[in-house]
């Protein structure tokens, strides 16, 4: 398992499945990179290590990236580390 | 009363004042810099101890005076009371009202009209103690029942393969994370990361049975690389701001985030935050080991134990020994270099190469012990510096202007006897720059410089002397005033051709005042005339360096030592003489045999003496004479010698009591030959001489 | 889903123990008996999320082996945990140096290692 995306170019929404960690940060940053303006749909997302987790943080941060749907693996990691997401319905 | 008992009180005199002027230093720093404990336990030592020994003497007045004092600092130590910027200034009056009392106590002089105002101070304090502080919450701990987790992650944790996550769900196994906060601040910019990279931090507060040694185990595996803080439930305040201070992030923001986080209330962080100052090196270093590293607290105590028992005999490094014998001790090791000059010459003569050798291996030591003597002397020029602390808070409220002081190199050593003379002239420059040179506030504005002016206090060695700075950040000297003052008061009639260097050292003259100026803080007796005559008696110079409307600097540069000098040797009726090499101005042959007592010297006439008169050599001298020129000050004079020999660095030795009647003649030195050389006075010399340059034209003329 | 675990080490006794103790703990293990093994076993697919490793083994020991595991695109950023009797000091800096940050003496108890490997991953 590791990480893939496609863009729905329609919602413009980076749509991200597998895993997001160490291993796939690299790749995970140049996709959130080259469409700064995509909403990001986490609901694929089975494993969120602490890498993939700080990523997520600096995108929010810099770019202003938002979640559009999580998965329990994900919620997990943010419960784990007292983040909550102000979460957009998904359209 | 008995002579032990004068000789205690003495002591108990001179004691009481060394830990006034320490209580005063600390009462001082807390307000510069906050209340460090170690700073209220030292006000608390000193008065402990005045009140003391107060007893022992029967000073009522002390006692009960500094009971008072003292309860307050214990109620601060127990926490019961905050000590703010209100408590520190009114402790400091009541600082003032002990040295009264003492000083009032020491000379038998009866405290009677003291009691008001020590009434007025004890019933402040009193006020004080009772008053609940307005913050509420009197506790020195905070944190509740959970320990505190301050996590920040080493840059290769996830590359290895160390997930601070992993570590949070392993503390879920041994506890429940109360509270945890994420902190993204140290991670760059999305674009310029690397996500590999751990920037992540994180704040806990954990709650569990488990032991600290248990918590600290989670991090085993993370702690090389990461910053790691432990603080367990409640914690005191001093250990928080610790922490915060230790943390990567500026102490508002982990405090506004521990605030947010509910990990500490607001009043707690306030109060946290008063402890400001940095960690001292005993003690707090070993307890910040402890949370970083996460090392067993008895290893950490077992490494540190060097360096705390070093802190615990800091106190008793000193002995204080009476300035007499130090002299004493000084004046016998000058007789021993005599003496074994003489032994050495002795032993060369006996061609005995077995004693001569000896000889050799004790003068290593006989020098060594000299110089060692002589440094016994070297004190560091820190504690003058400090008391100026007082003198830069009182004088800036009395002038109604804000005034920082910045103290740099005190720990430059120089000769005792020197920072005794220089202490009243320091004194008299920093009170100039501040009443002449820092501007009111409202003018400082409207140059548009800081509100705050900036007084800053500085010491270097340089090329065998001290240099001592008196810096200001204020209006500058003003050539045109000073002209002006200098032409009303006579002592110039054309400054046309004056360079600035020459129109700023006019202050120092005698007789020079900005009359518009002359206050009861800079016009107090001393004048700057004073300071310069002061500093060129200890052989050294005062220059001035001003940019206007940015600031002056007077710099005061002085010998290391008195007791060693560069000198000229000269000799005349087969004596060796010493002049001080800086007052030689030019060294010129003399061939007059003429009685008269002055030269016309490139037009100007020059009065000398002859040593060989002076110092009843027989009357017949070589042929051709030396006339050596000195001057000290505007004043000059001739020295006619037998023989130039050169330059030297000498030691000064006091004379000895048979010498002590001898005019001209203000010390003695060994000279590699083992004999002895005077060291002549040539402030005495030129006086004889006609008293100086300008009554001699006269006379000419 | 259950973490997996690699344990290499040439003692098939210890690897027992530790399979034991680690599959009673939740964790699937993967055995391996030296460090040419190991490698053979990452090239087969398995992604173990930890891996347990002795230092000195025959045919290739495990400083080696972890030099190998580091190069590998898919494993270079899997824990490691050093098991060794070797305590000097330059052996641990080659497997610091090499990529294993955490250590742990032999012999050691199994509930030992387990903590120890609960404090890296839990199951």
């Amino acid at each position: 398992m590791s990480f893939e995306y496609t863009l729905d170019a329609g919602l413009n929404r980076l749509i991200a499945s597998g895993t997001l960690t160490i291993y796939d940060v690299g790749q995970a940053r140049s996709a959130l990179l080259d469409h700064p303006e995509a909403t990001l749909d986490l609901a694929g997302i089975d494993t969120l290590d602490g890498s993939g987790l700080q990523l997520l943080l600096v995108a929010i941060r810099d770019l202003g990236t938002r979640i559009v749907a999580t998965s329990e693996s994900t919620n997990d990691v943010l419960r784990l580390v007292g983040v909550t997401l102000q979460q957009e319905a998904a359209e | 009363m008995s002579d032990d008992l004068t000789a205690a009180l003495a002591s108990y005199a001179e004691e009481s004042r060394e830990l006034l002027e320490a209580m005063e230093r600390a009462l001082l720093e807390m307000e510069a810099d906050g209340p460090e404990p170690e700073r209220v336990n030292a006000v608390f030592r000193a008065a402990h101890t005045i009140k003391g020994s107060g007893g022992l003497f029967g000073f009522d007045e002390v006692v009960a005076f500094t009971h008072e004092v003292e309860t307050v600092l214990e109620a601060v130590r127990q926490g019961d009371i905050l000590m703010d910027g209100s408590l520190i200034g009114l402790l400091l009056e009541c600082r003032d009202h002990m040295t009264c009392l003492t000083d009032a106590s020491v000379a038998g002089t009866g405290t009677g009209e003291l009691a008001t105002r020590g009434d007025a101070l004890a019933a402040r304090l009193e006020s004080r103690r009772s008053m609940p502080d307005s913050g509420g919450g009197s506790g020195n701990s905070a944190g509740g029942d959970s320990w505190h987790i301050s996590l920040r992650g080493g840059q290769d944790l996830f590359r290895d393969g160390m997930d601070p996550l992993n570590v949070f769900r392993y503390l879920g196994t041994i506890g429940e994370i109360v509270r945890i906060t994420t902190l993204v601040d140290r991670v760059p910019h999305l674009s310029a990361m690397d996500p590999e990279s751990c920037y992540l931090g994180f704040e806990l507060d954990f709650r569990t049975d488990a032991s600290k040694a248990e918590i600290a185990e989670a991090f085993d595996f993370i702690a090389a690389e990461s910053e790691i803080h432990l603080l367990p439930p409640c914690s005191k305040l001093s250990d928080w701001a610790q922490v915060i201070r230790a943390l990567p992030e500026a102490d508002e923001k982990v405090g506004s985030l521990l605030v947010s986080s509910g990990m500490l209330t607001r009043n707690e962080l306030a109060r946290a935050l008063e402890y400001r100052a940095t960690a001292d090196e005993s003690g707090p270093l070993g307890e910040l080991l402890v949370e970083q590293r996460v090392v067993p607290r008895e290893a950490a105590d077992a490494a540190l134990g060097r360096r705390a028992s070093a802190a615990a005999s800091r106190g008793d490094r000193f002995v204080r020994v009476d300035a007499g014998k130090l002299e004493q001790l000084i004046t016998l090791v000058g007789e021993l270099v005599i003496s074994h000059a003489v032994v050495t010459l002795a032993s060369g003569r006996s061609g005995d190469r077995d004693l001569h050798e000896a000889v050799a291996t004790s003068t290593r030591f006989v020098e060594a012990v000299r110089d060692t003597a002589l440094g016994l002397r070297m004190v560091q020029i820190g504690e003058t510096f400090g008391r100026f602390q007082r003198v830069v808070r009182d004088l800036s409220q009395e002038l109604g202007k804000k005034i920082d002081l910045d103290i740099s190199g005190g720990d430059t050593e120089l000769d005792k006897s020197i920072i005794d003379r220089i202490a009243e002239p320091l004194t008299h420059l920093v009170r100039n720059a501040m009443d002449h040179g820092i501007e009111p506030v409202a003018e400082r504005l409207a140059a548009g410089k800081a509100p705050s002016g900036r007084l800053a206090l500085n010491a270097y060695h340089e090329t065998g002397s001290i240099v001592i700075e008196v810096t200001d950040d204020g209006r500058g000297l003003n050539r045109e005033r000073i002209v002006a003052k200098a032409t009303a008061s006579g002592l110039v009639t054309d400054a046309a051709d004056l360079s600035d260097a020459e129109v700023y050292q006019l202050i120092f003259e005698p007789g020079f005042t900005t009359a518009e100026q002359v206050s009861n803080i800079s016009g107090r007796g001393v004048g700057m005339d004073v300071v310069r005559r002061t500093v060129e008696e200890l052989r050294g110079s005062v220059e001035i360096e001003t940019v206007p409307g940015q600031g002056s600097t007077l710099r005061v540069r002085l010998p290391l030592t008195l007791a060693i000098i560069d000198g000229f040797l000269i000799e005349a009726a087969d004596g060796k003489f010493v002049l001080p090499l800086d007052v030689v101005e030019e060294c010129v042959e003399l061939d007059d045999t003429s009685p008269q007592d002055y030269v016309s010297l490139r037009g100007e006439v020059l009065p000398f003496l002859r040593l060989r008169e002076l110092f009843g050599g027989p009357e017949e001298g070589p042929g051709r004479q030396s006339l050596v020129v000195v001057r000290q000050g505007a004043s000059r004079a001739g020295i006619v010698a037998d023989r130039l020999l050169g330059e030297l660095q000498t030691v000064i030795k006091p004379l000895g009591e048979l010498f002590s009647p001898v005019k001209w003649v203000s010390g003695c030195t060994v000279l590699g030959t083992g004999d002895v050389g005077l060291i002549l006075d040539v402030h005495e010399l030129i006086r004889s001489a006609g008293g100086g340059a300008t009554r001699a034209l006269h006379a000419a003329h | 889903m259950a973490k997996t675990i690699l344990i290499v080490d040439d003692s098939a006794s210890l690897r027992h123990v530790v399979e034991t103790a680690l599959h009673r703990a939740g964790y699937d293990v993967v055995q391996a008996e030296n460090g040419q093994d190991a490698l053979e076993k990452l090239g087969t697919g398995v992604k173990p999320h930890l891996i347990v490793c002795d230092v000195n083994m025959p045919v290739m020991d495990g400083i080696a082996f972890v030099k190998e595991a580091k190069s590998l695109p898919q494993h270079r950023f899997t824990p490691i945990i050093m098991l060794t009797t070797e305590s000097r000091e330059t052996r641990k800096l080659q497997a610091q140096t090499a990529g294993a940050k955490a250590w742990m003496l032999k012999p050691f108890k199994p509930d030992v290692l387990l903590s120890a490997v609960q404090k890296l991953i839990l199951p």
